[in-house]
């Protein structure tokens, strides 16, 4: 009855990350079990909810700066690991089914960056808030 | 009078009747796991809500025939307990993936020491897992803050309307 009917990131691994981000925990470990279309949907759901408890946070001095300046360029990332690809190629959603580790790598990175982001973001508004 | 229909599914006897007694004030036991509670909004309209306790294994309800009627889900879990989220996820899977019909998915916590997140970034309708699925948290004893869960709900519902 309870068979996986989507092919995209299911909600209850939406809940989970959301979970172990407000706890504290490290998230980025959640993708090591996850298909290569959840890895990619896992990182476009972290920078979806990253913007919003940006805007959320800080209205219109939100700027997607704040948290890009921590990532890696893709070009600098090529060149650490000797990667002969285009530069163009150095994204999640084109290198993940042909280099999987060195782009879940990359995305891991990312994930952990916005999640301390959203941590932040969150903590800035506690500290409002006391 | 119309009435609006609504599934309270948590892992736990417990949870579903505080949640359900706070906004209600009251609750009628069906059976062991399944409870019922009604709110009458004026004279034309009234909501009803169904408790029904799950647990991992569970698959002997006919949510297909159910669906249909439901306006809304509501899911609990304990924010302390990461059990009882595990007990939780494949129904909300399950439901989540065979209609649009809106969950709001609510974490009990215990009074106000540290909150999942300020108020702020769940209002005011939940904060969004997906469009028609919405997460925020509540002490299930406090009728306002149940209330304003259910508000949620009701609030994606009407959203929806063209």
């Amino acid at each position: 009855m309870f068979e996986d009917q989507s092919n995209s990131l299911r909600v209850s691994k939406k809940l989970e990350i959301i979970y172990h981000l407000l706890n504290g925990e490290p998230i980025s470990h959640l993708i090591d079990d996850m298909k290569n279309h959840e890895v990619i949907d896992t990182q476009k759901f972290m920078w979806e909810k990253t913007v919003e408890f940006g805007v959320k946070s800080r209205g219109k001095n939100f700027a997607r700066d704040e948290v890009t300046r921590y990532m890696t360029p893709s070009d600098q990332y090529q060149k650490l690991k000797n990667c002969k690809e285009p530069k163009y190629y150095c994204k999640g959603t084109l290198c993940i089914n042909n280099h999987q580790e060195c782009a879940r790598n990359k995305i891991k990175e990312h994930i952990d960056i916005m999640a301390d982001a959203i941590r932040q973001f969150i903590d800035q508004n506690v500290e409002e808030i006391a | 009078m119309r009435v609006g229909e609504f599934t309270v599914i948590s892992p736990r006897n417990a949870m579903k009747d505080i949640f359900m007694e706070s906004i209600c004030g009251h609750i009628t036991h069906i059976d062991d796991r399944i409870s019922f509670s009604s709110l009458d909004i004026n004279k034309n309209l009234a909501i009803h809500f169904y408790g029904i306790k799950i647990d991992f294994k569970d698959n002997n309800i006919s949510w297909d025939l159910l669906t249909p009627k439901i306006l809304g889900h509501i899911f609990l879990f304990n924010w302390e307990d990461e059990g009882t989220l595990k007990t939780i996820e494949k129904m909300l899977d399950h439901l989540a993936g065979i209609s649009t019909t809106p969950i709001m998915v609510i974490a009990n916590v215990n009074g106000n020491n540290d909150l999942p997140m300020p108020e702020k970034f769940v209002e005011p309708n939940g904060f969004a897992l997906e469009p028609t699925v919405r997460f925020t948290y509540c002490q299930l004893s406090d009728s306002k803050c149940t209330k304003r869960a259910v508000s949620g709900i009701v609030n994606i519902l009407l959203e929806r309307l063209p």
